[in-house]
């Protein structure tokens, strides 16, 4: 299968599809907002580049069907972190601190948020990180808009305990 | 944001900041080719069906009693719920659709997440109003009791079997959280949907 080169996208968060976009600028504009993302959810830069191919390839099996790739692949994503997670916590393994040099209360503070159930910790990475509202958050996570501010919520009331 | 928040978005950022991103285009391509779809497993029951199945029939019967009793003005203190109605009868084989146990065929389940194989959390949806359940491994019971007290004094109860520590959470948050062991779970209800007209109706305090 042939896949052409196309013009380099602009804006890293998902949307929806510009006419006549090809898969290869859709992939150039997503893929590193994607991954950045994933990273602070799986806490691994190669776990991250895993989960969001795999998601690609999802959108590109479909890439002639779905009207709005960006979302489609911003949920995918999400559920192989939350697959990733799930997997992770099982071996009872904390998220790697990604940052070399760290800050006084860096690891605290990641340790407290690898800690957090997976939807409280992706509520927080997307509202502190990308500064999303309660409604993209719940479009992204699958849940009602309602549910993402007691999560956000819990989230942080846990991370200011542990902070303490 | 506060001084908290702030450190949050700064460590998020620099994390962000420090992973090297890598195109490969030909890794998705050449996967989309020879990736085949797998059947869906056949078997056994997970444990997590196991584990939710047995977390909705208590959370049948703890929320309904929430339902029918309301909740006590202003929480606090040590009390027995004199239960209006009793709970439906809760009769959950081993795999079923959860739905059909909860308070009435009215509430459906709107959200299922295991986070791990012993913890995760459902959310119920009715007309009237929404509950969430989470459950936790039981080690972590009396942590998430001493959290719930930061925020209201608890008052504890008897439903369905079980001592139940309740706190009437107010703010914009707030609302009602409700905490028991089970085996080897610690399960909490939560919900918004506790009006005011729960809140004083139908409760009486020995």
């Amino acid at each position: 299968m042939t896949v052409t080169s196309g013009e380099p996208g602009h804006g890293p968060t998902a949307s929806g599809r510009p006419p006549d976009e090809t898969f290869a600028a859709f992939y150039e504009r997503e893929l590193g907002g994607q991954v950045r993302r994933a990273a602070l959810l799986v806490g691994s830069a190669e776990a991250a580049h895993d989960v969001v191919h795999d998601a690609f390839v999802a959108v590109y099996r479909r890439w002639g069907t779905v009207r709005e790739p960006g979302p489609y692949l911003g949920r995918a994503v999400l559920n192989g972190c939350r697959d990733h997670a799930r997997r992770a916590a099982t071996g009872r393994r904390k998220l790697p601190l990604l940052v070399e040099r760290a800050e006084p209360g860096d690891e605290v503070l990641w340790d407290a948020l690898s800690d957090l159930p997976f939807n409280h910790r992706a509520a927080v990475v997307l509202r502190f990180y990308l500064q999303m509202t309660d409604r993209e958050i719940a479009d992204i996570l699958g849940c009602r808009p309602g549910t993402v501010g007691p999560w956000i919520h819990r989230g942080l009331r846990r991370l200011r305990k542990d902070l303490s | 944001m506060s001084p908290d928040t702030d450190q949050l978005t700064s460590l998020l950022t620099r994390s962000a900041a420090a992973v090297e991103v890598e195109p490969d285009l030909a890794r998705v391509v050449d996967r989309a080719e020879v990736v085949a779809l797998a059947p869906d497993p056949v078997g056994r029951p997970s444990r997590r069906r196991l584990v939710i199945a047995a977390a909705v029939a208590t959370l049948a019967a703890a929320a309904a009693a929430l339902v029918a009793v309301g909740l006590p003005p202003g929480g606090g203190g040590e009390g027995t719920v004199d239960v209006v109605n009793d709970p439906p009868a809760v009769d959950v084989p081993e795999v079923q659709l959860p739905q059909r146990y909860l308070l009435g065929p009215e509430w459906a389940v709107v959200d299922v997440t295991e986070s791990t194989v012993d913890t995760g959390e459902m959310r119920f949806e009715s007309a009237t109003g929404s509950i969430e359940l989470f459950w936790q491994p039981a080690e972590r019971h009396q942590m998430y009791v001493d959290d719930r007290a930061h925020e209201a004094d608890p008052w504890t109860m008897t439903i369905a079997g079980h001592e139940v520590a309740a706190f009437d959470e107010r703010g914009e948050y707030g609302g009602i959280a409700a905490l028991w062991l089970d085996g080897d779970h610690s399960f909490e209800i939560r919900t918004q949907s506790v009006d005011e007209r729960m809140r004083s109706r139908r409760w009486r305090r020995p």
